[in-house]
């Protein structure tokens, strides 16, 4: 039989007791929160389409699911009615695949366009915190009237990489590594860098992908 | 597929009745949060949300009404006096990853967005490498900051009141109070003039 080394105290125990609680209730409120909704309360829901748990999606029956889309774990749907007069709507078009970590912010509209392939850890956000403000600290300020994000057909996007609103990329865009894209991407172009920049192009009458 | 797709739906609804308890003990052990009084300092309403990965509690203060997401790591140096300070109605959010090895202090109402990095140390090169590691120092996250989505927080860097730091941004210099920064390395791109009250510059790069 074994005996523990030392007796704790009644006080002691209370305190374990209450801290095993409280730790239970946590986890158990967010093991719910990172359950996904039943295909039946999202706005639209296409066969053969997944979102992987863990994951968070807030308002599903704003976001619009085609045919055979696979979204990975740990995916954070964030889709709010945050600025006023502005409904929120998040399309993703039939066979995208997204990877594992993406966080999607969306307050007005984004559009991901059918067929894309995006890496994990992606973000695409259509709005941001405001900071004008400067007496205030930013959590406490309102989100910013949101611009439109759209993402082409057949595009990609890669590991780490973050589309900025307003930013529309274009079709068959490949988005490199890590990239921070903060204005238009144009149809089949290679984009790298933080801010990105265009490098390679497709010459549709040599082709062949031509550096910028 | 469409098989599948009933089973999955059976398992959601049969997760949705099954209790609590039984939901928290599927977080395993060493993903658990630390106890409160396993901290330096505690404040009320605060939580440290499971799953997640939190070594050195005695070297954390942590201020009341804050929230820090699943999934983040938190590493802090305490058997070596290391100090991470986390202030009042402070929320990180999921994944956020703190590597604390002399003093990080995060200030009061400091919001962040998803995949955080905010470091101290350029870890220990100096054994792998011929000269000194570059010198690390202690980070300061001013009051009202907001750290955007997947942002990098250098080691020596103080980061401004309300300042804006800009998604996917690599923070290597510090950040004046009220000012905006995007890029890798992050530059300033748009500043509030406090003579005139107004915001000069443009709000991305």
């Amino acid at each position: 039989m074994r005996f523990p080394r030392r007796i704790p105290s009644i006080d002691e125990l209370r305190l374990r007791i209450a801290e095993e609680r409280r730790l239970r209730r946590v986890a158990a409120d967010t093991m719910t929160v990172l359950r996904p909704p039943l295909p039946s309360a999202y706005g639209a829901y296409g066969h053969n389409t997944w979102v992987v748990p863990p994951c968070r999606v807030t308002t599903p029956s704003s976001i619009f699911l085609g045919d055979d889309i696979t979204i990975l774990e740990h995916s954070y749907l964030s889709v709010v009615p945050a600025v006023d007069g502005v409904t929120p709507k998040l399309t993703i078009g039939d066979r995208t695949n997204i990877g594992a970590q993406c966080h999607i912010a969306c307050v007005g509209e984004i559009e991901i366009g059918p067929e894309v392939l995006t890496a994990a850890r992606i973000f695409i956000g259509d709005t941001y915190h405001e900071y004008e403000d400067p007496h205030a600290p930013v959590i406490d300020q309102p989100m910013a009237p949101p611009e439109k994000v759209t993402i082409g057909r057949g595009s990609f996007l890669g590991i780490g990489s973050a589309v900025l609103m307003g930013v529309t990329v274009g079709e068959h865009a490949y988005v490199g590594a890590g990239a921070v894209v903060t204005s238009d991407v144009e149809p089949f172009t290679l984009v790298v860098g933080n801010p990105a920049r265009a490098v390679r192009r497709w010459d549709g009458r040599r082709e062949e992908w031509v550096p910028v | 597929m469409d098989v599948l797709h009933q089973l999955w739906r059976a398992r959601n609804a049969v997760r949705t009745l099954q209790s609590p308890r039984r939901t928290a003990l599927r977080i395993p052990r060493d993903r658990r949060p630390p106890a409160a009084h396993e901290f330096a300092s505690y404040g009320a309403r605060s939580f440290v949300v499971p799953p997640t990965r939190v070594s050195g509690a005695a070297g954390i203060d942590i201020g009341h009404d804050v929230l820090v997401l699943e999934n983040s790591g938190i590493a802090v140096d305490a058997a070596h006096g290391a100090r991470l300070v986390i202030g009042d109605r402070t929320r990180l959010a999921p994944g956020a990853e703190i590597v604390c090895t002399q003093e990080i202090v995060i200030g009061e109402g400091v919001s962040s967005s998803d995949y955080v990095v905010i470091t101290d140390t350029w870890g220990a090169l100096d054994h792998a490498t011929a000269g000194p590691p570059p010198p690390g120092g202690p980070v300061v996250i001013e009051d009202g900051a907001y750290l955007g989505w997947g942002c990098v927080i250098a080691p020596g860097v103080r980061v401004g009141r309300g300042a804006f730091v800009g998604e996917g941004a690599v923070v290597v210099d510090d950040v004046p109070p009220h000012t905006v920064v995007y890029g890798n390395p992050a530059t300033i791109v748009r500043r509030h003039d406090p003579a005139t009250g107004r915001w000069e510059g443009r709000r991305f790069p």
